[in-house]
């Protein structure tokens, strides 16, 4: 009797056990077998497969809800497997939520796409572990695809050393970027007989008078990090700092990168308690003809669509969203305004526009791969060298709404306001300018001003307060940064 | 000696049939908890081999504004959902227990447990459709009863409602397993305990106050239990409505945790938010057990 | 008379309580056959046309993965309730050292943050060879899954008249046995109540798969869900199909388990 229970027993884990290895899954075998393949024929060229995680480049169908096609990468890649035909390309989708788990668990599993993708100041929170390749000796080489001139040459001036890491390396091939503009509803502005504002002053003339209409004149996104509150913050940071930053910019590349602001806390030079003043009293001001809490949840576009916001902040991207959303009027968009010294005795009178290497294309590779498998990374970068030229560029960003940073590429049309002959912000908003303690007390005070509970002395304070002690700590965790 | 072959095995039959539980928990439950409590005092990145940092993510943690807010803010929160778990399912409960009919007991019981099947996301997704100030169905309807635009409730967007309006997600607030459980309390109650008290005289209210209630303190206490549990490690709202803002006036300390792991992967300073919550949690839960008597309750063993 | 004033007392306030509970899903349902004017116009009234569209679209992003997540949540289930059960009856009905010891161990897990665990979690799935295999989402679904149902399964069990088992023991049946053949049977409606419970947390889930399946064949249906919801960026009528087509199988599964939630949690006088 007892004795059959426990065979009982033993069975019953028994057939989980099978259950459970029955169900799993078969990819490991795959890979074995492609392994042997290989070892079987030395004669023949290796075979490689390389799995690409094209952000918002992976292929689909056009269907009723989304009339937007993606097929250049397909097209690319048939292209570049009859050039190459050892090599296969593989896409893999990776959802654009909760990312930094993603990360963690593919650098620990080392099972990462051979190519894939970060926003480049993000990964200056991860390269110190290791998990990036660095791709400075590689852009250095000639690339087949492009006459054999160096890969490096292939980028417009300026666009590598902005997504260079704080210890002076690259990690992220940044092949296309995103501008920032003001989105606005073009009926409301010519209902109420408005023009486009070109300065400070004009902007919030106008929005007086949406006011008035009874229409909400700018609608915020005000919660968690990213974006809108970043981005006025490095917009109008840069219009006071234009010009005035040759002492803490220590590798001249025109802006401000973490390390540089670090020492300048150290030294000194930054933050300057005036200029914060000015710059967040105008912000105040501003946020009267914003949308109603603006530090919820909200969701700008659908309210643009509405019509119950007559401009939002917007990016590359947001032409092909308003046309998927089929929004039933005509809409434009146009910098950010000029503050002039009349608006604000420090300002430097120079527009400023965001326009920077966040695009779909940013290419990072695992830095493991130097390790567990060096071989791969030319086919690789042979790939991504291939996927650089102009016209490939070209072809991803007119499906996409990205801007080429690559020579010769061209954006796509109705793009204009994006490359308008503007300075670009050489101040990074507050959520890349130090840690993220610095930007969490940052924006939390923020909102506690703009929302009515603390002064703009106590605002000013705390951010004071928060650089001194997060220039302290990020110094003291990069000790190199001196030098 | 067959016999005591027979015992000796039959000593081993409660460790045997746990065997699986213990294993399975051993492993994928206690050892990343128990490595958290050691990560709590490391200055670990969730990567690069942790360094010994002593008591100060606990410094830290208790200097900073941030967290000292979220606690605050966290207790009020559990003190109110617990409240409201706590008593709105026992009314449901209570009514389709009083309900003689099988068919309509049955009807609403699946009336409560149906909108279990709605993901949690889908549900905050509509509460920010309902709450949004300028767009919002809630200030739609007030505007349309009359209340001026100056009054309309900022209600996420004000330091001074987003707490409250926190607490007003979920309305009316019955959660179906919580009915379910009181269910089972009140059926649980033996027929022949009401019948005597109702020789005695009680009806009504009485009957509820003096019976039902004493006999379905366990449950109250398990659902009690469960919900502080939940409450304090709650953050799904913060992460998706307000960002813990404005300001800190929202924010709670397992919210704190989850950016601090996920977004500036600082799972050292994670983890001693969570030993800290976990210890919250236990303290809790022996008062619960000790200070609330359920010695009244219907044993059946 | 008096009764019947309480009568209907009752059921309005039910009703109330009912339809306010179920409105939210009724405006799931609403919601996802708008297309993106009828969304931003006409949110909280139905419209006309029903956007199938949406459906359609849905439907094609998540269908190669609602099997996977049937065979995900099935395995979890099944083990969940059996480790449960094997783990609630000695517990309730045995004596043994250590038995309080072990209870405790088993019950404060209920109390641990998940977040916490994570990636720690992670490792030692990542070390076990786990990843990108359904083992590493069985194990800790599994291992988690389980602490609630003991819970509930012991007091259970524990109020189950002693002579039958005495009688049962009399005539020769091994514990196993009497688990099998007399416990479980007249437990039927409270575990099939704790698996759907069960099934509800594991076909929700969304940031573990995330981390451990790589292999598009193997994702479970939140994972489609999620690639598909970013293609919309303000239309939220085809994400909020993707959820309805998502809870039709939880649906369905609740109108064949109904006759065992009628019964629910019944019979368990639970206490921690």
């Amino acid at each position: 009797m007892l004795r059959r229970q426990h065979g009982f027993i033993i069975a019953f884990f028994m057939s989980i056990v099978l259950l459970l290895n029955a169900c799993s899954g078969g990819d490991g075998g795959q890979k074995e077998a492609a392994g042997e393949k290989n070892g079987q024929e030395p004669a023949k060229e290796k075979q490689w497969v390389i799995k690409i995680d094209p952000q918002n480049n992976l292929p689909r169908k056009a269907t009723a809800t989304d009339p937007r096609e993606i097929k250049a990468l397909t097209e690319i890649v048939a292209e570049y497997e009859k050039l190459k035909p050892n090599v296969k390309i593989e896409f893999v989708d990776v959802g654009n939520q909760d990312r930094s788990a993603w990360m963690q668990a593919r650098m620990l599993s080392k099972d990462a796409p051979d190519v894939f993708w970060d926003n480049y100041d993000d990964t200056w929170l991860h390269y110190q572990k290791g998990w990036f390749l660095k791709m400075d000796d590689w852009l250095q080489k000639p690339n087949p695809y492009q006459d054999n001139k160096p890969w490096k040459d292939m980028f417009v001036p300026g666009i590598l050393d902005s997504v260079r890491a704080p210890d002076g390396a690259l990690y992220v091939v940044p092949a296309d970027g995103v501008g920032v503009a003001i989105y606005y509803n073009k009926k409301i502005f010519s209902d109420l007989g408005l023009s486009i504002p070109k300065t400070w002053s004009e902007f919030m003339d106008a929005q007086a008078k949406i006011k008035a209409a009874g229409i909400t004149p700018f609608a915020i996104e005000g919660k968690g990090d990213c974006c809108h509150l970043h981005w006025i913050d490095s917009l109008i940071s840069s219009q006071f700092y234009m010009g005035k930053i040759a002492d803490m910019d220590r590798n001249n590349n025109n802006n401000l990168e973490v390390n540089e602001i670090a020492l300048a806390v150290q030294n000194g030079k930054y933050p300057d308690q005036e200029q914060l003043s000015q710059q967040w009293k105008l912000v105040k001001d501003w946020s009267q003809y914003w949308n109603k809490g603006f530090t919820s949840a909200t969701d700008s576009l659908q309210m643009f669509a509405q019509s119950k916001v007559a401009m939002i902040f917007g990016g590359s991207w947001t032409n092909g969203q308003l046309k998927q959303a089929k929004v039933p009027f005509e809409f434009g968009a146009f910098n950010f305004p000029v503050i002039t010294q009349q608006d604000a005795s420090l300002a430097t009178g120079q527009q400023t526009k965001i326009y920077g290497a966040w695009g779909a294309l940013q290419w990072l590779v695992p830095g493991y791969l130097a390790k567990e498998d060096p071989e791969k990374i030319p086919v690789i970068m042979d790939f991504l060298m291939f996927l650089s030229k102009p016209e490939n560029v070209s072809k991803v960003d007119l499906e996409s709404d990205g801007e080429p940073n690559i020579v010769g590429a061209e954006p796509p049309p109705g793009h204009e306001v994006f490359h308008e002959d503007i300075d670009i912000a050489n101040m990074q908003g507050y959520n890349s300018r130090m840690d993220k303690s610095y930007s969490n007390v940052f924006l939390a005070s923020l909102q506690t001003y703009l929302t009515g509970s603390d002064s703009l002395e106590k605002f000013i304070s705390r951010v004071i307060e928060q650089s001194k002690k997060s220039s302290e700590n990020l110094i003291k965790q990069n000790p190199d940064w001196t030098k | 000696m067959k016999t005591r072959g027979l015992q000796g095995m039959k000593r081993w039959i409660p460790y045997l049939f746990l065997a699986p539980t213990l294993i399975s928990l051993l492993t994928f439950n206690y050892y990343p908890a128990l490595s958290a409590i050691y990560y709590s005092f490391t200055d670990w990145n969730g990567f690069n081999a942790p360094h010994f940092i002593g008591f100060d993510n606990f410094v830290e943690m208790v200097k900073s504004l941030d967290f000292q807010t979220g606690f605050r803010n966290m207790l009020i929160i559990t003190v109110f959902s617990v409240f409201v778990s706590v008593t709105i399912p026992a009314i449901a409960a209570e009514f389709i227990y009083k309900i003689q009919k099988p068919g309509l007991q049955h009807f609403y019981r699946l009336m409560f447990v149906f909108p279990l099947v709605i993901p949690g996301m889908v549900i905050l997704l509509l509460w920010q459709f309902l709450l949004n100030p300028e767009v919002g169905l809630i200030n739609s309807v007030l505007s349309s009863l009359g209340v001026s635009e100056e009054h309309l409730p900022l209600w996420l967007g004000s330091p001074d409602t987003a707490l409250a309006s926190f607490m007003l997600i979920g309305f009316p607030w019955v959660n179906g397993v919580g009915v379910l459980i009181y269910l089972a309390g009140f059926q649980n109650i033996p027929r022949s305990v009401i019948e005597a008290a109702q020789m005695d005289g009680a009806t009504g209210w009485s009957l509820i106050w003096r019976i039902e209630i004493p006999l379905i303190t366990s449950q109250i206490k398990l659902i009690a239990i469960l919900n502080i549990i939940g409450g304090i490690q709650a953050f799904q709202n913060q992460l998706v409505l307000t960002g813990g803002g404005p300001g800190y006036s929202t924010t709670v300390p397992g919210f704190i945790m989850y950016q601090s792991a996920m977004s500036a992967s600082r799972f050292g300073y994670a983890s001693a938010i969570g030993l800290v919550l976990f210890v919250l949690i236990f303290i809790f839960t022996l008062i619960n057990n000790k200070y609330i008597k359920s010695d009244t309750e219907y044993s059946p063993d | 008379m008096k009764v019947d004033k309480g009568v209907w007392i009752r059921n309005i306030v039910l009703i109330i309580l009912g339809v306010l509970t179920f409105i939210p899903l009724l405006m799931l349902v609403n919601l996802s056959f708008k297309d993106a004017n009828q969304f931003n116009l006409h949110r909280w009234t139905v419209t006309f046309p029903f956007t199938l569209a949406n459906y359609k679209d849905a439907w094609a992003a998540i269908s190669d993965y609602i099997w996977n997540s049937f065979i995900i949540s099935g395995v979890t289930v099944i083990g969940v309730l059996a480790f449960a059960c094997l783990a609630a009856y000695p517990l309730a009905r045995m004596s043994f050292f250590m038995k309080e010891q072990i209870y405790f161990l088993i019950i404060a897990l209920l109390m641990i943050p998940s977040v916490l665990s994570l990636v720690p979690l992670f490792g030692l799935v990542n070390k076990f060879h786990m990843v990108d295999s359904w083992l590493g989402l069985w194990g800790p679904y599994i291992a988690g899954g389980q602490v609630f149902c003991i819970f509930v399964l012991r007091s259970f069990f524990a109020s189950l008249p002693e002579e039958m088992f005495e009688a049962a023991r009399l005539d020769g049946a091994g514990e196993l046995r009497i688990l099998l053949m007399i416990v479980m049977p007249l437990s039927k409606s409270i575990i099939s109540t704790l698996g759907v419970l069960n099934i509800l947390n594991t076909w929700n889930d969304y940031v573990w798969p995330l981390m451990v399946i790589n292999d598009a064949k193997l994702k479970p249906l939140t994972l489609g869900l999620v690639s598909f919801q970013q293609q919309f960026v303000t239309n939220y009528g085809p994400l909020f199909a993707g959820y309805v087509i998502a809870s039709i199988p939880l649906i369905i599964l609740f109108i064949f388990a109904s006759k065992q939630f009628a019964e629910g949690l019944a019979g368990s006088a639970m206490k921690m």
